[in-house]
């Protein structure tokens, strides 16, 4: 069984340049990363490619940058995920063909380290159903879908600066919901 | 775009919004810059993009892991690796120019000594060949390195047809064509250990690609067309 605390050492030897190492941490972290990265992208040649580069910067000094005790191993990778996958998005904003959606293959969760507690995952999700559906689907398609104040601007048929209002509130709600 | 008046709001909640937005990669332009720069220098900004960080990422927690395809992690080391069959032939750098120089022939093979122009840690290769298809539809560069008996073959243009292979032969002489081995179509270097006793025979020898089965001649001769051949020589 893979803990947290396996998954933070091996961060830390793939620091070393721990070959081994590297190889534990890549079976048991690039599912998920994976699965977050196809879900930004929705293209499995694109979210190949950003899962290959999040794994080359780890091993070539991003390792290094791990700080213990801050976030837990698996948010913080997934952290670099998402903003690797939303960076590549960004870079290759074109209409991307909808049958390249990942099918949802082999729902085996990975290994233990990454299976959620279900209390928290009711957290971010009863926090953001506290406020109004478009406004959490704001939330959302920022994070998930790179969504910029434009395009959200546009598909909620609101001026910028009110969409900026809206989302940073949100924003606030979101936050002391989950520090309650 | 200045909206500070529409929610009223002091500097710590400012901060704490920028921070969130940072994080969720809202910005644009100058505040953008601004921001990625205070990242760096603000310790205590730097805590609240972090906070932010952590909260958004619970919104992966749903998201079902998918395994990779299963040669990626290999196409992973073969950059990341310094002893990797790619990075030394990314070392061996000079020669890519050298053998795209003469492509008219069918086959040019070319030996070399570079010792001098190497870096230190670099492997030293003693010969180099191009081996050219009639069509230039396949094109395959291969480099010794004596230390270790290592050849490394880099397959540039050309891909073997669904369900066959590229196999690679050593013929010397007279000699009945010695298999160097298949040619992995999923990697376009490959490293090649060659075989002690096949060593002393490469000047002067010919190195070929055939058209074979999936996974190589199951006769240990070549069974399909030879598609490129010729013969090595010293300059």
């Amino acid at each position: 069984m893979t803990t947290r605390d396996d998954i933070e050492d091996m961060i830390h030897r793939v620091a070393l340049h721990d070959r081994g190492a590297f190889e534990a941490l890549y079976s048991a972290t690039s599912a998920k990363l994976f699965g977050i990265i196809l879900r930004v992208l929705k293209n499995r040649a694109a979210a190949e490619e950003v899962l290959q580069e999040v794994y080359l910067r780890l091993w070539q000094g991003g390792a290094e940058t791990f700080a213990t005790g801050k976030a837990s191993p698996i948010s913080w990778l997934a952290t670099i995920a998402r903003n690797r996958a939303i960076d590549n998005l960004r870079r290759t904003k074109i209409s991307r063909p909808l049958e390249d959606a990942p099918e949802p293959i082999d729902p085996t969760p990975g290994p233990e380290a990454l299976a959620v507690q279900s209390s928290e995952r009711a957290q971010i999700n009863a926090c953001l159903d506290e406020l109004e559906t478009d406004r959490a689907a704001a939330v959302r398609g920022a994070y998930l879908d790179g969504d910029t104040y434009a395009e959200l601007a546009a598909r909620h048929g609101v001026p910028l600066n009110t969409m900026r209002t809206w989302l940073r509130r949100s924003l606030l709600s979101l936050r002391d919901c989950l520090s309650r | 775009m200045s909206d500070e008046s529409i929610i009223p709001e002091d500097d710590a909640t400012r901060d704490e919004m920028l921070a969130a937005e940072l994080s969720l990669g809202l910005l644009t332009g100058d505040e953008l810059a601004q921001m990625k720069r205070r990242l760096l220098t603000d310790q205590k900004f730097a805590r609240l993009v972090e906070g932010w960080n952590i909260r958004l990422t619970d919104l992966t927690l749903d998201i079902e892991p998918i395994e990779p395809p299963k040669g990626l992690f290999k196409k992973i080391t073969s950059n990341a690796y310094p002893d990797s069959p790619k990075r030394l032939w990314q070392q061996l750098s000079i020669f890519p120019a050298i053998l795209g120089a003469g492509a008219a022939a069918l086959v040019l093979i070319v030996a070399l000594q570079f010792g001098g122009y190497m870096s230190p840690n670099a492997p030293s290769p003693s010969y180099v060949a191009r081996v050219v298809s009639q069509d230039a539809t396949l094109v395959v560069a291969a480099a010794y390195v004596e230390d270790g008996g290592r050849l490394f073959v880099e397959r540039q243009t050309g891909e073997s047809a669904q369900g066959r292979s590229f196999e690679l032969w050593l013929i010397a002489g007279d000699n009945a064509p010695l298999s160097l081995g298949v040619l992995a179509s999923s990697e376009n270097i490959n490293e090649i250990t060659i075989p002690q006793e096949y060593r002393a025979l490469l000047v002067g020898a010919t190195l070929a690609i055939s058209d074979e089965p999936a996974g190589g001649s199951p006769t240990g001769g070549p069974t399909g067309a030879i598609l490129a051949a010729g013969e090595i020589t010293l300059l």
